[in-house]
């Protein structure tokens, strides 16, 4: 039967393969990743810090309804030791995808917005990946890389209707769900986190991109 | 595919700029459907970059279009079709628009009728499609009108001509700028101001052929060139629902040729029609790239012969710069030359409109329409109309009237004319505002630098404003018409030293700096019942206030407040940045944010808000509304948020006073012929110095002291004295009749074209 089969299709399913083999790989390495929290020294210290983060939040909601599009100009990207704490960030110039987040989460909560954490494995080259690991090599190196997949950390809010979600990633401040579908900055697998049980009318599910992803758990694109 | 030969095809438009014509793309996408087809790549300069491409197997390069006889070369046109059986795509809007008059078959684009039926604004797009049109307003107006609109649209417009070109204007000078530009570009073409649309890109092609919608193409720009043209995008299949309106648009209006809708699609999701375009757009390649060969189907459906399908390469195009060899045939012109040591080397300049001067085609077609015009309608259409005066400016200028006579050649001009009735009406409005409020103590303070006419100040303190100054000279002359220091509001970059007050406490003073505001807290006795700080609006970068965005600066001023600020002291914040330059919409976001701003400081300082001071910077004619219909939920939103506060100030300077005063100049040289008059007044920027800052009203009076309002044009009011910059009005259309020693009477001449006024050309020193 195989001599009838086109060559190149066989080849385009047997790279498929790989690509999922390889995917299971990382989703395994990254089972032990959560999405990151914010911790505080239950003085005023952290108090001060996160007072004045939420109301910076809400200054910056008086003039723009995005999730977060005024924090990168604030910190940049970059490598960061955990745990991290309310005090420590205020005096940090560099934030890692995951702080990020977790610092959306606190702005929309600030505003009074619901919002979820994302987890996701994106993919890039492997040179790329390299150079990611080069930048984390004093906090671990390649513990969120494998190959040229990396994890990598987002926030979900409810788009308009019931469990539909847009994905907006703080990273880059845009909405992940105009991103590439495969190839380069493509994202192949994601989760997203609901400890509340928000959607449990919903059947845990959501729909994003037209997709309906089961809540948490890693969801392959 | 059949076995019938494809007649020639002429496509025309092929420059390749920033901002490039649809040709090549056009020729590109009928040899992807036709890959034996014979394409002829017309356009009027060989430096029409296209004409070089490989995709055309023939070129026919003419004189520009400013220079061809049209007669001519239309049938030149018909000839070659006639010849070759074949078609003509153009691939620009005039061409086409010129084209359709003659209505040719084997010209595949729109009839004169679509033309018509669709002009730019096109205001009734929703008779035909589901969009709105934005709003707009016709440039041949009253300059104050056009001002008001783009305040009034917090300077969010663009300027657009009804067949090409559209420029984002930023301010008054800028559009005058654009104007002038877009004048000398495309000539006397109706412009019109229209208000921008905050939203997502939504662009469509579509190919229609006697009516039917043979296909359209949905297009998300993904990169732009700084024209806003697009270098990338994403091309799918159109949404079902939107097809079916442009398949009924296209029925309506016998549509045969390429077209282009382009729409901003808004936060709820509403579409607005930004523009149209009577031919396929310069991206159509990336369309058949995407699998919809629209140029393709529009032969297919003249000629029956169908066209090779190719399959989607992929939704996504981007646009790349290569080299090509330019054709033996058709060579570059020659270098240039050095002009002059002023101009230096004549560079020939990549244009990015079609260099083969479609702006004389476009003042041609104009002219021509202009011309059937006046036929049709027996009247001259080189004079527009003067505006009639409204019965509320009518009443305004009657004391100007009854009071000057222009044929009394003793009457010394330049002169300001104070109208008591204007000047009443924004105090009246205010504190009738400010009586109605219960919640709150509701202050408005008159701002003695924009106009400290003792008139005004007086006013100020018969309507219970307080009196706001930025030095202690100002304060004291508003102590001298009987406001009363204990409620006087000190503002502004210069600290206060309370000696030049004599002592005398006020009701709140701001601090524009950490340095004033740690010397105000630490002054014995207390200078002001209430110290405050002025916060820089946020995320700006004006000189003016207190910065307040990083843990830093909070922890800063909060560390002043609670150390330094004394209990029995008030606590005060105020801002100020110009509604008239960012809008009311932005000018209540931006105040919303100085409002958690100062929440955030309250918080970190455990110290109460007393005093809130939300500033000015409206225009009179933009403050009413404002009053009206957002100022009381403004009040609520900050009676919430600070329960602890007892007052709210507010600050209308110009709002208040600009309108109460006209300058009265008189003509004294008539310059020029037909409508490009130009006049010298008596007057000049030492009585006007914001004259080119923003729009006013000009009205002319003459002899017989008849009063017409001046709409805008392409004459200019000059200034009486040696400065290159003095202009008074730029822009303007004089009449015809005006004469020397005739009036011009410039409203709007009373908040800071008074108070900056200043003695010039007149043999006054300065001492």
């Amino acid at each position: 039967m195989n001599d009838r089969i086109n060559p190149e299709f066989l080849k385009k399913i047997e790279s498929q393969q790989s690509h999922h083999l390889e995917l299971q790989c990382a989703l395994d390495k990254f089972k032990s990743l959560s999405p990151t929290v914010i911790s505080s020294h239950d003085s005023d210290c952290c108090r001060v810090g996160q007072k004045w983060f939420s109301g910076l939040s809400k200054v910056h909601n008086a003039i723009s309804s995005l999730p977060s599009p005024w924090m990168r100009s604030t910190w940049e990207w970059g490598p960061l030791e955990r745990p991290i704490h309310w005090c420590q960030i205020v005096q940090k110039s560099v934030l890692d995808c995951g702080t990020l987040s977790a610092l959306t989460i606190e702005s929309l909560a600030a505003v009074g917005q619901k919002s979820f954490s994302v987890q996701m494995v994106q993919m890039y080259s492997e040179d790329m990946v390299q150079d990611f690991e080069h930048m984390w090599r004093d906090e671990g190196g390649g513990y969120w890389t494998h190959q040229d997949l990396v994890y990598h950390e987002c926030v979900a809010v409810i788009n308009g209707e019931a469990n539909h979600i847009k994905v907006w990633d703080p990273t880059v401040e845009t909405f992940s769900d105009g991103s590439p579908t495969q190839g380069h900055d493509s994202i192949v697998a994601i989760k997203v986190i609901d400890r509340s049980n928000h959607f449990a009318n919903f059947g845990h599910k959501v729909i994003w991109k037209g997709q309906h992803l089961d809540l948490n758990v890693w969801n392959v694109l | 595919m059949s076995a019938m030969k494809l007649p020639p095809i002429i496509i025309s438009s092929c420059h390749t700029g920033s901002s490039p014509a649809p040709g090549v793309g056009i020729a590109r996408s009928i040899k992807a459907g036709y890959p034996n087809s014979i394409l002829i790549g017309k356009d009027q300069s060989a430096f029409s970059t296209g004409l070089h491409s490989p995709y055309f197997d023939d070129v026919w390069l003419t004189r520009p279009w400013g220079d061809i006889d049209l007669d001519k070369h239309l049938n030149q046109i018909k000839d070659r079709l006639d010849e070759t059986s074949g078609y003509f795509i153009p691939g620009s809007d005039f061409e086409a628009r010129w084209l359709s008059k003659h209505n040719i078959p084997s010209v595949l684009s729109p009839s004169l009728e679509a033309f018509k039926a669709t002009v730019k604004p096109f205001p009734n797009v929703h008779e035909y499609l589901p969009s709105k049109a934005p709003e707009y307003l016709d440039l041949k107006t009253d300059p104050r009108e056009i001002y008001n609109f783009a305040v009034s649209n917090g300077w969010r417009v663009w300027l657009k001509g009804p067949m090409m070109d559209a420029r984002k204007v930023y301010n008054w000078p800028n559009l005058l700028a654009t104007w002038d530009s877009l004048l000398k570009t495309w000539g006397r073409e109706n412009f019109f101001l229209q208000k921008e649309i905050t939203g997502l890109d939504v662009t469509v092609a579509f190919s229609a052929y006697k009516g039917k919608l043979l296909g359209a193409a949905f297009m998300e720009k993904r990169q732009m060139t700084d024209e806003g043209k697009c270098w990338s995008g994403e091309v799918n299949a159109c949404p079902t629902d939107l097809f079916e309106d442009i398949s009924k648009f296209v029925e309506k209006l016998h549509w045969t040729g390429g077209g282009e809708l382009e729409f901003v699609r808004d936060e709820q999701g509403q579409l607005w029609f930004i523009d149209l375009n009577y031919r396929f757009p310069a991206w159509i390649y990336g369309a058949t790239l995407a699998g919809i060969n629209l140029p393709g189907m529009l032969v297919e459906a003249a000629t029956g012969i169908p066209h090779l399908k190719t399959e989607a390469e992929s939704h996504q195009f981007t646009r790349l710069i290569i080299e090509v060899p330019v054709s033996n045939d058709m060579q570059l012109p020659a270098p240039p030359v050095i002009k002059s040591k002023r101009k230096g080397v004549g560079v020939h300049k990549l244009t990015s409109i079609n260099p083969g001067g479609l702006p004389q085609l476009m003042q041609r077609i104009s002219d021509e329409n202009s011309k059937s015009e006046a036929k049709d309608k027996d009247q001259d259409t080189k004079h527009k109309k003067f505006e009639k005066l409204t019965s509320e400016e009518l009443s305004s200028l009657s004391p100007i009237v009854q009071s000057i006579s222009p044929t009394d050649s003793n009457m010394a001009t330049p002169f300001r004319h104070y109208v008591e009735a204007r000047a009443r009406a924004p105090f009246e409005l205010i504190s009738t505002f400010a009586k109605k409020i219960q919640k709150i103590k509701f202050s408005p303070a008159y701002s003695i630098k924009t106009n400290p006419d003792p008139r005004l100040m007086k006013l100020a303190l018969e309507y219970g404003f307080r009196a706001e100054g930025i030095s202690a000279n100002e304060l004291l002359s508003a102590h001298k018409v009987g406001h009363q220091f204990e409620h006087m509001v000190y503002n502004g970059p210069v600290p206060l030293n309370p000696k030049d007050l004599h002592g005398n406490k006020i009701h709140v003073v701001f601090a524009d700096s950490i340095e004033s505001l740690k010397r105000l807290c630490q002054l014995r006795p207390y200078p002001a019942a209430h110290i405050g700080v002025r916060l820089r609006p946020f995320e700006s970068s004006s000189r003016f206030g207190i910065r307040l965005e990083s843990f830093e600066d909070y922890q800063e001023v909060s560390k002043i407040i609670k150390e330094l600020l004394p209990e029995d002291v008030g606590f005060a914040v105020h801002q100020h940045h110009q509604s008239s330059s960012t809008g009311e919409d932005v000018w209540l976001s931006q105040t919303r944010a100085f409002l958690q701003q100062a929440k955030l400081l309250e918080d970190l300082t455990d110290k109460p808000i007393r005093i809130i001071d939300i500033g000015g910077g409206w225009t009179n004619e933009s403050f009413v509304p404002f009053a009206v219909n957002a100022l009381e939920q403004l009040t609520d939103e900050i009676c919430q948020a600070f329960p602890h506060a007892d007052e709210i100030i507010i600050e209308p300077g110009k709002a208040i006073c600009e309108q109460s005063q006209f300058l009265v100049s008189k003509v004294l040289e008539k310059r020029g012929k037909e409508f490009t008059y130009e006049v010298v007044s008596d007057a000049c920027l030492a009585e006007l110095p914001l004259a080119v800052d923003f729009g006013r009203s000009v009205y002319h009076m003459n002899k017989l002291g008849e009063i017409s309002k001046l709409t805008t044009g392409v004459g200019r009011i000059l200034g009486r004295i040696c400065m290159e910059h003095d202009i008074l009005a730029n822009g303007i259309l004089l009449p015809e009749k005006i004469e020397e020693d005739d009036l011009l009477i410039f409203s709007h001449a009373g908040a800071y074209e008074s108070s900056m006024s200043y003695k010039f050309g007149n043999g006054e020193s300065h001492e």
